[in-house]
């Protein structure tokens, strides 16, 4: 938030110097800038720690599922040759 | 070389050419650094680091939105300078603390000659201008700044805000009108 406030001192003005604005004229930089915000990541979204941990839980789950509905077929199986006998 | 070729080129084609190839828009950058960049160190009271990273971020945002641009007869640099305001404005309000900003006498008394106050500007009248200001809406203070602070011509401000002269003559006045019946 900005507020004003009186200066009395009308010597004191605001205008930057030559040497100021040189210091801070870099096109390099600024397309350099640029670029890293525009650049796509070249890293695999695989390899990101965050994005494997989560991909692994899901690939765990997944297991856990399978294995449980596998297991309860073949209890099924097992029930249903019982049962014929 | 490429910079003496491209001499003889307009403004206008200058930005049809940055829209395609950046080092056209170096050339853009360095017609325009330093109208920016003193606007800016205005606009902040004469804060040099912040200045320039503002200025910075005016040129990264222009480059990224060069290709929505459109050329309607007014200069380059006025399209920066309304970016760089925005900047500005943001800058401001992610500050948590209050950012001073400096007024001198001699910009207060042009803006009293406007409000027709009484020849003799006295302290407490000055401060109550202040107050005035401070509490006036963003967009409306914007105006008053560029108008009586930072010296700008109603052209140029019609420019920046790309409506007519006469438009940005009476949103100034409309303002003065305002700040006349609180004062």
């Amino acid at each position: 938030m900005r507020k004003f406030r009186l200066n009395k001192n009308s010597a004191d003005t605001k205008e930057p110097t030559p040497e100021q604005m040189k210091r801070y004229k870099d096109f390099s930089t600024l397309n350099h800038q640029y670029g890293r915000l525009t650049k796509r990541s070249k890293k695999r979204l695989y390899q990101d720690p965050k994005f494997f941990l989560l991909l692994f839980i899901i690939g765990i789950v997944l297991l856990l599922i399978f294995l449980e509905s596998s297991e309860e077929e073949e209890n099924q199986n097992i029930e249903a040759i019982e049962n014929t006998h | 070389m490429f910079r003496k070729s491209s001499q003889h080129l307009t403004e206008e084609e200058l930005v049809k050419r940055a829209k395609s190839d950046v080092a056209y828009f170096e050339l853009l950058y360095d017609q325009n650094f330093d109208k920016v960049y003193r606007f800016v160190f205005k606009r902040l009271s004469g804060n040099e680091e912040i200045s320039g990273e503002l200025t910075q971020i005016t040129f990264i945002k222009a480059l990224g939105a060069l290709g929505k641009y459109e050329h309607r007869g007014f200069a380059f640099s006025s399209w920066l300078i309304r970016i760089a305001q925005n900047e500005i404005n943001m800058y401001f309000r992610s500050l948590k603390k209050k950012y001073h900003v400096d007024i001198h006498e001699n910009q207060l008394n042009q803006l009293s000659i406007e409000l027709e106050t009484a020849q003799e500007f006295t302290m407490g009248q000055q401060e109550k201008l202040i107050d005035l200001l401070n509490n006036l809406p963003p967009d409306k203070l914007d105006l008053i700044e560029l108008r009586f602070f930072n010296g700008l011509s109603f052209k140029e401000i019609a420019e920046i805000y790309q409506i007519t002269e006469a438009n940005a003559k009476m949103k100034v006045y409309r303002i003065i009108e305002k700040l006349k019946e609180q004062a």
